[in-house]
Parts: C-alpha cells; sequence; structure tokens
C-alpha cells in the first residue's frame, strides 16, 4: 500500500472542462461575428441567417463536447467509488472509450498508485524477507550460545553443523567437525549408530546415552560425562538427524556424593547404635548377680553415645558450612596459646601411644582473625588424626610459621602415610582409606572434611604432602589479623 | 600473584590471590584458557582473594569470558569483594560475568 508517498497527479484543473465548453462557445459567437460582418454587407438577411447556422453548429459542438466530459466524469465518479469499496486492481479501475484529457489523467493517476502499490508490496516482501532472515540470524546465533551441544547429520552420516559447545565436548573445533563422517566425531559407536539410523530411517523416538569418559586407570584423568540425545530434526522425518550433547558431569558427581553420603551415614549412625541396643538388651537380661557385667555393657552404651553424638555434630557442622551458615564469631585468636592449650590436652594420649609429641612456636606470632572454636575444631582433628595413625615409636610435631599475611600451622607425623589416590579423597565426607592400618582405628571420616571446610570459610585452605610409609604433613594456612601482618 | 586450584565435584576452582593488575590479568587468564579445554568449561573463579582490579585485570577477565562463551560456558566468579564487584558494574563486565556469592553457589550452577 503507498504510505507517505506522494503521488504526481497530472494537471488537470477542476474548471479546466467547463472553461473549454465556454472557449468553444466564445469561439463560435467570434466566427458567427465575422460571417455576419461579411454577408452584413450583401444586405441584412443573408448575415443574420449565416450568424444563427454558424452560433447553432457551434452549439451543437459545444453540447457534443460536454456530454463526452460528462460521460468521462461519470466513470471516475464510478471508479472511484468502486476503489472506495475496496477494488485495487488498476484494469478494473482505469477508464476506456473515447479519448479525453480527463480519462488520460485518470488513467495514469491509477497507472501511478498502482506502481507505488507494487513498489511498496516489493519493499514489504523484503522487508519480511529481512524479519525472517534476522530472526534465522538470532535462531543462529542462540544455538551458538547454547551450553549444550548441538550437532545436526544428514543422511550420508555427514556432520552438516556444530555449535561451538558441540566443537568443545567432543574435545575439538567447529571447522574439524562439521564435514566429517559423524562416526569419526562420536567416538561411542552406539551413539554413532544411533544418529546414522535416525538420518536414514527417520525414527521419531529419542534415542538417549550417558556415556562416562573417565578413566578408571588414571584417577587423575578429569572425569566427563557426557549424555547424547538423537532424534531427527523433524518427527518422522528422514533425513537429518539432531544430536544434544550434555555435560552432565556434575550432576553424577552431586548424585554419586549424594548416594555416597547416605550410604556412609547410615553405615557409621548404623554401628553405634547396633552396639547400643545389643548392650542395652544384654544389660535388661543380665541377672542381679552379674552386676559388672552390667556396668561394662553401660560403659560401651555411654562410648557409642558419644560416638553418635560426635558423628551427628560433625555432620551438621559441616552442612551448616555447606548451607552457606556463615555464623563466624569473628575474634582475634592468639594461635600460639591454642596450640600450647592443645599440645596439653594430647600429651597423655600421645605418651600413651608412645608417641613424642612437639611443638614448636616462633618467638613472635601475630593473632589470627577467625571464629576461635571452629579453628580449634579444625587443628584439633588434624593433630588427632596425626596422633591416631603414627605407630608406637613415631614422632608428631606441630611447626607455625608466619610469612607476609599468612600463618602456616605445619602437622607432621611419622605414620603410615597416605597414597596419591587417597589424598586426592581425603578430604571427602566420610572418607577412609581402604589400609587395614587405618580401618583398625575408629574414625567417622569426617574430621578433615570438617577441618577444609572451616578453614576455608576463614579465607584458607589445608593441603596435604605425604609419601606411603614415610608419614604426613598437613598445613593449614590461614591469613593474619589486620595490621598484625 | 599467586592462582591456586582445586576441584569442587567435577569443577575446577581457581583461586587467585592479591590484586589482579599488570599481568596478573594475562596469568589468569591464561590459567583459565588452559583449563576451560580440560575441564569442558567446568570452572569458576574464586575471587575471594582479589582485593581490586585494574584495567589490565578486567582486559584479562573480558578475554577469558570469551574464551569460555565461544565454548557455550560463561565466566563464572564468586566470593568478590564489594570493590571489584563495583568496578565490573561500572565499566559494563557485570553483564557479562555470572557473580555468585560462594564457591558452592557457582558450583551449583553447574548442576
Amino acid at each position: 500500500m503507498p504510505t507517505a508517498q506522494s503521488i504526481a497527479v497530472p494537471k488537470l484543473s477542476p474548471g479546466e472542462s467547463s472553461v473549454a465548453t465556454l472557449g468553444l462557445c466564445a469561439t463560435g459567437i467570434v466566427v458567427a461575428a465575422i460571417f455576419s460582418a461579411v454577408w452584413w454587407a450583401d444586405g441584412p438577411w443573408p448575415g443574420l441567417a449565416g450568424v444563427v447556422l454558424v452560433s447553432l453548429l457551434m452549439l451543437i459542438l459545444a453540447y457534443r463536447h460536454a456530454r463526452s466530459r460528462s460521460e468521462t466524469l461519470g466513470r471516475i465518479g464510478e471508479a472511484l467509488l468502486s476503489r472506495s469499496q475496496g477494488e485495487s486492481e488498476a484494469a478494473a479501475l482505469r477508464i476506456g472509450g473515447a479519448s479525453s484529457p480527463e480519462q488520460a489523467a485518470w488513467n495514469d493517476l491509477i497507472d501511478r498508485m498502482d506502481a507505488l502499490e507494487r513498489r511498496a508490496l516489493v519493499r514489504e516482501s523484503a522487508t519480511t524477507r529481512l524479519e525472517d532472515r534476522g530472526a534465522v540470524g538470532q535462531l543462529q546465533v542462540a544455538c551458538e550460545t547454547l551450553p549444550e551441544g548441538m550437532l545436526l547429520v544428514n543422511a550420508e552420516g555427514v556432520v552438516t553443523y556444530a555449535n561451538r559447545a558441540a566443537a568443545t565436548l567432543l574435545g575439538s573445533t567447529v571447522p574439524q567437525v562439521v564435514g566429517t563422517p559423524a562416526r569419526s566425531v562420536l567416538s561411542d559407536p552406539d551413539v554413532a549408530e544411533a544418529v546414522e539410523r535416525t538420518g536414514v530411517e527417520g525414527s521419531s523416538r529419542r534415542m538417549t546415552f550417558e556415556i562416562d569418559h573417565t578413566e578408571e586407570t588414571d584417577p587423575a584423568t578429569i572425569r566427563a560425562v557426557l549424555r547424547f540425545s538423537v532424534r531427527p530434526v523433524r518427527p518422522g522425518d528422514a533425513g537429518v538427524a539432531m544430536v544434544i550433547i550434555e555435560d552432565i558431569t556434575q550432576q553424577r558427581v552431586a548424585a554419586d556424593s549424594r548416594s555416597s553420603f547416605l550410604a556412609h551415614a547410615t553405615h557409621e549412625l548404623r554401628t553405634p547404635l547396633t552396639n547400643i541396643r545389643l548392650y542395652a538388651e544384654s544389660a535388661i537380661d543380665a541377672k542381679p548377680e552379674e552386676a559388672e557385667s552390667v556396668r561394662r555393657s553401660l560403659n560401651v552404651i555411654q562410648q557409642e553415645s558419644r560416638r553418635l553424638e560426635t558423628i551427628v555434630q560433625d555432620m551438621l557442622s559441616i552442612s551448616e558450612i555447606e548451607a552457606g551458615g556463615r555464623s563466624l564469631r569473628i575474634d582475634d585468636v592468639p594461635l600460639g596459646a591454642m596450640l600450647e592449650q592443645m599440645r596439653l590436652e594430647f600429651a597423655a594420649q600421645a605418651e600413651a601411644a608412645q608417641l613424642e609429641l612437639r611443638l614448636e612456636l616462633p618467638p613472635k606470632l601475630p593473632p589470627v582473625r577467625g571464629d576461635r572454636d571452629k579453628l580449634g575444631v579444625a587443628i584439633h582433628n588434624l593433630i588427632g588424626n596425626a596422633v591416631k595413625y603414627t605407630p608406637a615409636g613415631g614422632a608428631v610435631s606441630i611447626a607455625v610459621e608466619h610469612e607476609g599475611r599468612m600463618l602456616r600451622v605445619a602437622v607432621s607425623d611419622t605414620g603410615i602415610g597416605i597414597s596419591e589416590a587417597d589424598q586426592a579423597k581425603l578430604f571427602q565426607r566420610f572418607f577412609r582409606a581402604e589400609d587395614k592400618r587405618v580401618r583398625d582405628v575408629q574414625g567417622t571420616g569426617l574430621g578433615l572434611a570438617l577441618a577444609r571446610e572451616v578453614v576455608r570459610l576463614h579465607d584458607g585452605d589445608i593441603e596435604v604432602q605425604s609419601t606411603p610409609g614415610q608419614g604426613a604433613t598437613f598445613t593449614l594456612e590461614i591469613p593474619v589479623a589486620e595490621g598484625a601482618g | 600473584m599467586e592462582i591456586r586450584e582445586h576441584q569442587v565435584g567435577a569443577v575446577a576452582v581457581l583461586e587467585p590471590r592479591g590484586a589482579l593488575v599488570e599481568d596478573a590479568g594475562a596469568l589468569l587468564r591464561d590459567r583459565v584458557v588452559d583449563l576451560h579445554r580440560k575441564q569442558l568449561g567446568r570452572l569458576a573463579i574464586d575471587a575471594g582473594g582479589v582485593p581490586y582490579i585494574d584495567s589490565l585485570g578486567l582486559e584479562a577477565l573480558l578475554d577469558a569470558s570469551e574464551v569460555l562463551i565461544d565454548s557455550g560456558r560463561s565466566l563464572k566468579l564468586c566470593g568478590a569483594c564489594e570493590t571489584v564487584r563495583e568496578v565490573l558494574d561500572l565499566v559494563g563486565l557485570a553483564s557479562v560475568v555470572e557473580q555468585y556469592e560462594n564457591v558452592q553457589d557457582a558450583v551449583r550452577s553447574f548442576l
């Protein structure tokens, strides 16, 4: 539709038709006057007859001229009415018959309007195409920025499209993937076969594969679990298969962690509970003269209750920290005094285990900024582990070093050491090494997890260095109080 | 600048310690570029130890962000102090970088 376009209308003023008619009449009168002047010289009657004759002739001509124009104007009026009623076809609006300036002007006007409408239609169509292209462009950008990988594979089994996530998840680049047979891009034969089958047969069924790329033989390998969903682009339509690749590694790790936590928690809670139940039954069934047996049972019940309490407390502490419960009671903590206190607390246990317990403090030690109780729990767990897992005759030493804004507490032992594989899992909740020497010592596997969470909450960290059979060193690093460094 | 690295679940967490200025930014960017392929983009930056950041540091963050965006991921920054957050906001980087309160939240975003 013509919008803000100006239309060049042919020049034909509204009064032009009547002016032309009047002009014709005037011309006739002038001609009659000339004839009468010439004929008047021969007498009045012949001249008068000539004037009347010419005037009549002129009047007839003027009438015919006016009628012709009024017919044209009538047809223009009809055409205008049709136009107002929605007729837009130029052929229907044009007027035919005898040629007149009005007819020519009207037809010219209709032709120009028609041309404008056609241009507008072409422009509209081009705009629509551009908009469509814009939408396609946006769609492509959306596909490119998807965190999920997307591949399109044709019936010949060749990748025709790959977004950047797909290339990254397949350990490649987009140019390397596009144009390559899907079978060589998708390492898993089941996925490759499903893609090829979908491309050829057009099965509308979505097929899903979860492929674990973790190298079991190499624990250092970063785990990657990818989910491949294969389906045709249009359900039931053969030709192009679409493969969506999702990285579900973190979901799998989280699910495994939850299952493992539940299994460990159940096991850890069930063991003391079973003991409590059994010894309670034993105490109940004891005869009056078996007072000693009852006392032993009650002792076990008390120990197991404490163990349960510790497990539940540790689990709650870890959960609280992990849930973002940063309820730290921050204060300046004199670490030297705290370590000295702990040395005294562990002295009896170390002596009973025939261990040497050493504490090496620098002459001047700045305070750290933190939660005294929580830091105490973390350091207590480190020293407690060292004492528990060091055989008789060994040594446990606690050394403190101040460097820059950080303070390091290193707890070293001459114990059984920790393998490299176990070091990677050491701070996981409920992790306990399979080594019999570890299993023989009572523990929940929560102490180190809790210690690291606490230290990280203080913007610090814990690291471990160990060689199996040669002991281990746990280094806790924590920032000193501001202005104290 | 010291940049530590540790895994939380399947996510690698980079912990830069110190101001992200001058060459430190490039160091961090290189670590991100190096890690993103190995990790398939599952990484986060724990900015808790970064007290402030200059234009080179911002540029490095932008570079790192582009590398991750190119693989359909985005840069996840957690624990940034108010100064760093304000700078990111001022230069318009806040809309490019995903920001989280702490590491756990950043890791959870991969679920």
